[in-house]
């Protein structure tokens, strides 16, 4: 187990370095720049900016001083996470993004501690709904197999999977924004703003979650141990909770590390129909303006998350299957 | 009890053989009985018959009516050839300002001939009936024939770049697979590792740095899509390789190659097909969202995932504009999908992971 846990610890470094340098070099020899889009400027005040941004520096430098920045050097968790809710890397982890060339004066930190806790506040209740939703359905179709209950709910997962959601985004706020005046169509500031975006996005998860826990529900059932609880007379409820679900959700788990990376930072998507001031929106436009530091910063935050994730549930993973943890 | 000198006629004489019944064949059966999978496969053959038959019969996609902008369904307008001098019907004072025909009586039964279905010439120019069954779009372009082009062309993307992860995805893993040992270990650590890599950051990244070709979006998703091909003939290449007529091929000393080609891969291909009509909905809704962000195929191409992005910008006002689109590209999406799951079932290929 430990050797298992050291190797895939290894692993993941090594991934991230490689996402870091690719991305590092992708940015840099991509053609256009971050001041191509400004006013003409002259020669000097150009070659001023460059200086300011080290952008003149030979690239080996700027990537050893960048990768020096990002690298964590200290860990303060009372410093990272501030009582107002708010995230400092820098004096938590000692990790510097660097600057931002679009928003002049604002730091690659500080648009991440203004923007990841509007993606979060967006993810958790989506990852609720859509937990809530998925395992529910997924339940519920493997005990009720090939009754209407089981059809409802996997044509539901069937249409969640088939639907993705920019149509189903526009579609639900044509319908309940637009046409009902339930909740609002855009922005983020009262309850009836956050409604929609968190249902769309909680559905996009649910589907696939509907189909992994029926999957791995009816394969469980079918099992010896199953058959023995029910042979000694535990109640339905209890085969089902106690012994049923442990097994049949490790499909689910397994799905849940870059679902939840995914859904944490943000969709593009739902941020984009719903005009939300989270990161997602960042990863797209950092890249079409060529702000260097903002786009590493972006995919670093969000590798490191996925891949922290995936290393947790393959670990969640090996310790629930005992066939896995043993081995070694 | 038969001598050893027994003459062979005798046993050519007995009972003919059971006629075999192939894989493939059982397969049908199977399939046969999954209504949802042979419904999924009409859907989809119907779907594309449509397209093709809408693209080489019907409007050309990129017409554009500045009078007939955003139409609804089942407007009809009027085709001009040559294109790049329309409306000459307005120096005839047919056409008000808003290309309307006016109330005079000539005008009156020139629209009538038209709707008619005439076919009218006037000077150079030919004028006839155009019907816009699905209505237009914002610049008048038809919507039908836009969803038609834009149809085939998603499923087009999908199948490229479907071929380009069957591609990579076969010979890696069959390589892997049959030498195994080391090579194996290096080669899946390698498919783990670019597993876990956020690989739609990478792709977005790709095209929005270095332009939107066409080409670059099938390397792209191709890319991506091949690691899970890689693993699944990875896996089906060590269980066959172990097989007795393996053995038996290399007992006859065949090489290498030959036994790769020739033995292994036509019996890995039913895990390979299920893989790829399963992959092709996958490439379809990557390429769409893609597109929707704005870095998939660029105008006048247009592809569903664009179709739908131009429809939810306009949906309050024209909301079929949305609804077409993205009810076509659901359709296409579920269709291969139950499909792909009927293959499976049928050719009962167990998605293994490792």
């Amino acid at each position: 187990m430990t050797r298992f846990f050291i190797s895939r610890l290894l692993q993941t470094l090594l991934a991230l370095f490689v996402i870091v340098t690719a991305t590092f070099f992708m940015s840099r020899f991509a053609p256009g720049g971050p001041f191509t889009a400004e006013k003409s400027t002259t020669p000097e005040i150009e070659a001023n900016i460059k200086a300011y941004y080290n952008l003149d520096k030979p690239l080996w430098w700027q990537y050893r001083k960048y990768m020096w920045d990002v690298m964590p050097k200290t860990f303060r968790p009372t410093l990272l996470f501030s009582e107002q809710g708010g995230i400092d890397l820098k004096a938590g982890l000692g990790v510097d993004f660097g600057p931002s060339y679009k928003y002049s004066n604002r730091t690659v930190n500080e648009i991440i501690a203004e923007e990841l806790p509007v993606s979060i506040q967006l993810g958790l209740p989506a990852l609720a709904i859509a937990l809530g939703i998925g395992i529910t359905l997924g339940v519920l179709a493997a005990l009720k197999r090939n009754t209407w209950v089981d059809y409802a709910a996997s044509t539901f997962g069937m249409v969640g999977l088939a639907v993705p959601t920019f149509v189903v985004g526009p579609i639900f706020v044509l319908i309940f924004a637009l046409q009902l005046h339930w909740f609002n169509a855009s922005g983020w500031y009262t309850v009836q703003d956050r409604v929609l975006p968190c249902f769309v996005l909680g559905l996009a998860y649910a589907a696939p979650i509907v189909r992994l826990t029926r999957g791995g529900m009816l394969e469980v059932l079918n099992q010896d141990f199953i058959r023995t609880a029910r042979a000694k007379g535990a109640s339905e409820a209890r085969v089902v909770f106690r012994h049923a679900l442990r097994g049949g959700l490790l499909p689910v788990v397994s799905y849940l590390g870059p679902a939840v990376a995914n859904i944490l930072t943000g969709s593009f998507v739902i941020e984009t129909i719903f005009q939300i001031p989270g990161l997602g929106r960042e990863f797209v436009n950092s890249a079409f303006n060529r702000d260097y530091f903002m786009i590493l910063g972006t995919v670093i935050l969000y590798a490191t998350l996925i891949m922290t994730l995936n290393l947790l549930v393959d670990i969640a993973q090996a310790w629930m299957n005992p066939k896995v943890r043993l081995e070694n | 009890m038969a001598s050893i000198d027994t003459p062979l006629s005798q046993f050519a004489a007995a009972e003919p053989l059971e006629k075999g019944s192939s894989l493939w064949h059982d397969a049908w059966l199977r399939l046969r009985k999954n209504h949802l999978a042979l419904f999924g496969a009409g859907v989809m053959l119907a779907l594309v018959l449509v397209c093709i038959g809408g693209w080489l019969f019907g409007q050309p996609y990129y017409d554009q009516n500045i009078y007939l902008a955003n139409a609804t369904p089942g407007s009809i307008g009027i085709r001009v050839t040559p294109d790049d001098s329309p409306y000459d019907f307005a120096t005839f004072e047919m056409l008000d300002d808003e290309g309307v025909f006016t109330d005079a009586p000539e005008s009156q039964a020139l629209r009538a001939a038209l709707l008619g279905g005439k076919t009218i010439r006037i000077g150079d120019n030919q004028y006839s009936r155009n019907y816009h069954l699905l209505g237009t779009d914002k610049l008048g372009r038809d919507l039908f024939a836009r969803l038609c082009w834009g149809g085939l062309i998603s499923l087009g993307v999908g199948l490229a770049a479907t071929a380009v992860a069957l591609i990579i995805g076969v010979t890696y893993g069959a390589i892997a697979g049959f030498f195994g040992g080391k090579l194996d270990a290096f080669m899946m650590r390698v498919v783990d590792i670019m597993y876990s890599l956020p690989f739609t950051i990478f792709v977005i990244l790709l095209m929005v740095l270095f332009g939107r070709h066409l080409i670059l979006l099938f390397a792209a998703i191709g890319a991506v899509e091949w690691l899970t091909m890689a693993r699944i003939v990875r896996s089906q290449v060590m269980a066959i390789k172990r097989m007795e007529f393996i053995e038996a091929a290399r007992s006859l000393g065949f090489g290498r190659r030959r036994i790769i080609f020739r033995h292994i891969l036509p019996n890995i291909l039913g895990p390979v097909i299920v893989y790829i009509t399963l992959t092709i909905p996958s490439v379809m809704l990557l390429e769409a969202f893609l597109s929707y962000l704005g870095l998939g195929v660029q105008p006048p191409i247009s592809s569903l995932g664009v179709l739908i992005k131009e429809g939810s910008e306009v949906m309050e006002e024209y909301s079929w504009q949305l609804m077409y689109p993205a009810a076509i590209f659901s359709l296409m999406i579920f269709s291969l999908n139950f499909l792909g799951d009927g293959l499976r079932d049928a050719l009962d290929v167990k998605a293994s992971k490792d």
